[in-house]
C-alpha cells in the first residue's frame, strides 16, 4: 500500500494578512508552513527478476502520488533539489551496499511563455516542448554518503507527462525514446507512469459491499505517478559479482528500499545552499506494508527518517500490530496471537530458504531471491500464491499485495499453518488488476493516463 | 452466519485494513483517492478550489464541529482565502472554528493551526506560547518550530528565530522550511542566498498549490527586484499572475516594479486594482502626491488612516506601522513617537525600531534616532527605506543637513 501524502493531505499554510500597514513588512509569516510534500514522496518500489531479461533485476521506486492526469498548465515533474535513491544491501547486514542515485535538472527553454508546450510533441527532443527534465545516474558503492560514486548517466531526458493527444499525439512512442540503454546492459527510465498499484476502497462502505465475483474497482485508476527505474545485470548488484547458480546461493538474496532526501540549508551559512551535501532524509519505503499498517502513525515520520539499522524501532509493532486486533474486534476474524514471529519474518529477516540472507540483520526492506527466475504465468498472489517469483520475494508490478498484505496479517501464511486457511486465507478487496496494462518489457509500468481524457 | 454475511465481513474487513494501510491519507469513501487527488494534489487551491473547500468544510463543521479534519482544512482554506480577499473576517472565522474543535477535544493539528492563526492575527507572544508548548509534546514537528521562529521574528530576537528556522529545516526541509530562512537569510542582508534558498522552495511547492506557487513566485520577484534584476522580477510576477491570476500580491510586485522603473501612472493603476488596504491606501497617496493631486493624496492618506484604526478593533493594533505611517508623511509627530514608543515596548523587530527611529528623527531628537536606527540595521538588513533612513540620520547628525527619503522608492534617495 502506497504512501500518499501527509497529514489529512491537506496543505497546512499560515498566512499573515496584509490588511493593516505592517502587512508587507510581515511577508514572511505568509510562507507556507509544513506543507505536503508529494514531490518527495516515495509511493511505491518494486524488485523482481526482468521477466524480458531474466539475468537482470528491475528495481522501481515510484513518487507524486495520486496526480490527476489534467493537472495542467503546471504540471508535475520531478524536484531538482530532492535526491532520490534505490538502495540495495546485498550482504544482509541492513546497510546499502549500492545506491542508485538520481538527480534532475529542469530546463524551460523558453523563458517568454509559461506554457509546458508549445506545438505538438513528436519526439524526445521536440522543440515545442518547452519544460524538460534531465537527469543523471550515479552508482555508489559502500554507504551512500562516503562511497565511492561512478556516474552512469547524464542529461537524460525524461519523457513529458502525458498532457493529452493534441499536445503528444503518440505518446507510447516520444515515452519509449526516453529508455535509455546504457553500458553493461543497463537500462534507465525516469518519468510519468501509470500508479501501477491497485487497491478497492468501496468496500469499506457497509451498505455497498462489492460483488462476490471479485471484480470490483480500482479506487486509484486514472491516477499518475513519477517513476524511476533501472534495469541492470544480477551480476552487477551481488556481493560476490556474479549471478548466482541456485537460489541456495548465499549471495542469491538482495534488500532493495528507496528513499527521498532533501537538502538542508542554515541561516547563517553565506555558502551556495544547492550545493551542500547535507542531506535530510525525508521519506523511505521499502515493503509495501510495513510504515503503512504496522507502523503507528505517531511513528511514521520518525520511520520515514532512519536507516534500516535503526529499524529496531519498528520491532514492538510488528510483533504485536494493531490490525489483527481490529479484524477481531470488528469482525471475528481470529489471527495469530502475538508476539507475531511470522511477520517478523516476512516483514523484517525474510522468509528462510527463499529470501532471507545468511546472517540476516533484522530490518525492513524488500529482498529479492534473484536466483529465482521470472515465472512464465505469474500469479499475482506471488508466494502465497506458489508463484516464488512474486511477493514477498521481492515484488513484481502486478503483484496483489493487498491480499497478500490482508492474509498476512490474519496469518494466513505457510509460517502460522493453524491460521491457513478459512476465511483469513480469503481476504482481499475484490480487485483482480490494475486499469491499465502494464508493460511486457521495461520500465514495465503502464503508460500514464492522458491529460484530456 | 450465511455465505452471504460471511463474505460480506471479509470485505468489510479487508476494507478496514486497506483503509488503515492507506492511513489517514484517504478517505473512506469510494472514489476516495480520486477526489483526494481532486482536493490535494490538482488545482486544490485556485480560486475556485479554496471557495468550494471553504463551502465543503464549513458544510462538514456545522454538521459536526468536533471534526478536527474539517475544521484544520477550513481554516487551512480561510487563510488562504483572507490573503486573496483581504478579508479580515476569515481569520477570525479560522479561529473561532478551531476553538470549538477544541472545546469538543484536543486534537493536535488543530491546536498547532490556531498558533498559525494567531500568527496571523499579529498575536505573536499567544503563538509563541502555543508553539513551544507543542514542541515538548510533539519534539518531531518542524511545524513548531516554523512557527515559534516567526513569532519571534515578530518580536525582534533574531537569533532565537534563526535558530527554530535551522531546526525546523533541519527536522524537514521542505517548501516552507526553505522559505523561511530564505527570509531569513534577507533579514540579514544575504539577497544571493536568500534567492537561493527561494529556488528551492518554489522547487519543493506542490505544482497544483497554486496558490503557494503564486506567493512564492512573488517572492522570488521581490528578491530579483532587490538585486537590481527588474526583467527577471518582472517575470517572476507574471508568473504568479499566471498561476493564480489577480493574487493580490503577485499585484504588489508589479506596484513594486513599475516603481522601480519609475512609472509613476502605471504604479497607480495598478494600485487601484488592489485590494483596498490601509497599506495599499497610503502607497496611493504617495502616488498621487508624486503625481501632483495633492487632494487625491490627502484623501488616500485619510481613508488609509481611518482604515488602520477601524482595524484595530477587531484585529490586533499595530502601534508601530502606523507610527511609521505618520513619520514618514509628516502628520502628527507627536502620536507617531508615542505610538512607536509603545511599539518599541511589546517588540524589538528591525521595522518596528526604523519606526521609532524615524519618529524621533522628525520630532528633531537625532540622539534617540541614532540609537534607534542602530537597532534597526543589526541584523544586516538591506532594506532600502531602513537603509535611507539610517543614512539621512547620519547626514543631519554629522553635517545638520536634513535629506529626505523617496517614500515610492527609497532605494534611489
Amino acid at each position: 500500500m502506497p504512501q500518499r501524502s501527509s497529514i489529512f493531505g491537506v496543505t497546512l499554510v499560515a498566512f499573515a494578512l496584509a490588511l493593516t500597514m505592517s502587512g508587507s513588512a510581515s511577508s514572511h509569516r505568509e510562507a507556507p508552513l509544513i506543507s505536503q510534500d508529494p514531490l518527495a514522496d516515495n509511493t511505491d518500489v518494486y524488485a523482481f527478476v526482468s521477466p524480458a531479461s531474466p539475468d537482470k533485476v528491475t528495481l522501481i521506486s515510484n513518487f507524486i502520488p495520486l496526480q490527476l492526469p489534467s493537472s495542467g498548465p503546471n504540471f508535475w515533474k520531478f524536484d531538482d533539489n530532492v535526491l532520490y535513491e534505490i538502495m540495495v544491501d546485498n550482504d544482509g547486514d541492513a546497510v546499502e551496499d549500492i545506491t542508485f542515485q538520481f538527480r534532475f535538472r529542469t530546463e524551460t527553454r523558453n523563458l517568454n511563455t509559461f506554457l509546458y508546450n508549445t506545438g505538438q510533441i513528436t519526439s524526445i527532443d521536440d522543440n515545442d516542448w518547452n519544460v524538460r527534465q534531465f537527469y543523471s545516474v550515479t552508482r555508489m558503492d559502500g554507504p551512500r554518503r562516503q562511497g565511492r560514486g561512478q556516474v552512469l548517466a547524464e542529461n537524460v531526458p525524461s519523457p513529458p507527462v502525458n498532457v493529452g493527444v493534441r499536445s503528444i499525439p503518440d505518446y507510447a512512442s516520444v515515452a519509449a525514446q526516453a529508455v535509455r540503454t546504457l553500458p553493461n546492459g543497463m537500462k534507465v527510465f525516469a518519468g510519468q507512469r501509470d500508479d501501477g498499484f491497485y487497491v478497492n476502497l468501496g468496500v469499506f462502505d457497509l451498505l455497498g459491499v462489492p460483488p462476490v465475483d471479485n471484480n470490483t474497482p480500482d479506487s486509484i485508476a486514472g491516477l499518475n505517478v513519477h517513476s524511476i527505474a533501472i534495469e541492470l545485470p544480477i551480476a552487477m548488484l551481488t556481493a560476490n559479482g556474479r549471478q548466482p547458480g541456485s537460489p541456495s546461493d548465499s549471495d542469491a538474496v538482495i534488500g532493495v528500499w528507496s528513499t527521498a532526501s532533501r537538502p538542508s540549508v542554515t541561516v547563517r551559512n553565506g555558502s551556495s545552499e544547492q550545493h551542500n551535501n547535507n542531506y535530510v532524509q525525508v521519506s523511505r519505503l521499502g515493503q509495501p506494508l510495513v510504515n503503512e499498517v504496522v507502523i503507528p502513525r505517531r511513528l511514521k515520520d520518525a520511520f520515514n527518517s532512519i536507516a534500516p539499522t535503526q529499524d529496531s524501532v519498528a520491532l514492538p509493532s510488528v510483533l504485536d500490530p494493531e490490525v489483527p486486533k481490529l479484524l477481531l474486534a470488528l469482525f471475528g476474524v481470529q489471527s495469530p496471537p502475538p508476539p507475531r514471529q511470522d511477520l517478523v519474518t516476512i516483514f523484517l529477516t525474510g522468509i528462510p530458504g527463499l529470501n532471507q540472507p545468511r546472517g540476516v540483520t533484522p530490518s525492513e526492506m524488500l529482498r529479492l531471491n534473484v536466483a529465482i527466475r521470472p515465472s512464465a504465468n505469474p500469479n499475482p498472489l506471488g508466494v502465497l500464491g506458489g508463484d516464488l517469483a512474486g511477493f514477498p520475494n521481492g515484488r513484481r508490478v502486478g503483484d496483489d499485495v493487498t491480499d497478500i498484505a490482508l492474509r498476512a496479517m490474519a496469518g494466513a501464511t505457510p509460517l502460522t499453518p493453524a491460521f491457513n486457511g478459512g476465511i483469513n486465507a480469503q481476504l482481499g478487496d475484490g480487485v483482480m488488476g490494475n486499469d491499465v496494462p502494464y508493460l511486457p518489457t521495461f520500465p514495465y509500468l503502464g503508460l500514464p493516463h492522458s491529460g484530456n481524457q | 452466519m450465511t455465505i452471504n454475511r460471511s463474505l460480506r465481513q471479509f470485505f468489510a474487513a479487508t476494507a478496514v485494513l486497506v483503509a488503515i494501510a492507506a492511513g489517514t491519507r484517504i478517505l473512506l469513501r469510494p472514489s476516495a483517492p480520486r477526489e483526494q487527488a481532486r482536493q490535494t494534489s490538482a488545482a486544490s487551491t485556485s480560486r475556485a478550489a479554496l471557495d468550494e473547500v471553504i463551502t465543503a468544510t464549513r458544510r462538514r463543521v456545522a454538521a459536526d464541529p468536533g471534526d478536527g479534519e474539517a475544521a484544520v482544512r477550513l481554516a487551512d482554506a480561510l487563510m488562504r482565502a483572507a490573503r486573496v480577499q483581504a478579508d479580515a473576517s476569515l481569520p477570525l472565522e479560522a479561529e473561532r472554528v478551531l476553538r470549538t474543535t477544541l472545546k469538543h477535544a484536543e486534537d493536535y493539528t488543530a491546536r498547532r493551526m490556531l498558533a498559525a492563526v494567531y500568527l496571523s492575527q499579529h498575536r505573536f507572544a499567544e503563538g509563541l506560547d502555543v508553539a513551544r508548548q507543542l514542541q515538548v509534546s510533539h519534539p518531531e514537528d518542524a511545524w513548531n518550530y516554523a512557527v515559534a521562529g516567526d513569532a519571534l521574528l515578530e518580536l525582534g530576537r533574531y537569533d532565537e528565530a534563526f535558530d527554530m528556522f535551522d531546526r525546523a529545516v533541519g527536522h524537514r526541509p521542505d517548501a516552507g522550511a526553505y522559505a523561511r530562512v530564505a527570509y531569513a537569510k534577507e533579514l540579514r542582508g544575504d539577497l544571493a542566498g536568500a534567492l537561493d534558498v527561494m529556488r528551492m522552495s518554489a522547487e519543493a511547492t506542490a505544482p497544483q498549490d497554486l496558490e503557494a506557487q503564486a506567493w512564492v513566485h512573488t517572492q522570488l520577484g521581490l528578491l530579483r527586484l532587490q538585486l537590481g534584476g527588474l526583467d527577471d522580477a518582472e517575470r517572476e510576477f507574471a508568473r504568479a499572475d499566471f498561476l493564480f491570476p489577480h493574487h493580490p500580491y503577485a499585484l504588489n510586485g508589479r506596484i513594486k516594479l513599475a516603481l522601480a522603473r519609475g512609472r509613476y501612472e502605471e504604479a497607480l493603476r495598478l494600485n487601484e486594482q488592489a485590494p483596498r488596504t490601509p497599506e495599499s491606501l497610503a502607497v496611493r497617496g504617495d502616488l498621487q502626491a508624486r503625481l501632483g493631486n495633492r487632494s487625491a493624496a490627502e484623501a488616500a492618506y485619510v481613508e488609509a488612516e481611518r482604515l488602520e484604526r477601524d482595524g484595530w478593533k477587531s484585529e490586533q493594533p499595530q502601534p508601530g506601522a502606523l507610527a511609521r505611517f505618520l513619520a514618514e508623511r509628516d502628520r502628527n509627530i507627536p502620536e507617531a513617537v508615542q505610538l512607536a514608543e509603545r511599539a518599541a515596548a511589546e517588540r524589538a523587530d528591525i521595522n518596528t525600531m526604523d519606526a521609532l527611529a524615524w519618529s524621533y528623527f522628525k520630532a528633531g531628537r537625532l540622539k534617540d534616532a541614532a540609537v534607534a536606527i542602530e537597532r534597526a540595521l543589526r541584523t544586516g538588513t538591506l532594506d532600502p527605506r531602513i537603509r535611507c533612513h539610517a543614512a539621512v540620520i547620519a547626514d543631519a547628525r554629522r553635517t545638520g543637513t536634513i535629506h529626505r527619503c523617496d517614500l515610492l522608492n527609497p532605494a534611489k534617495a
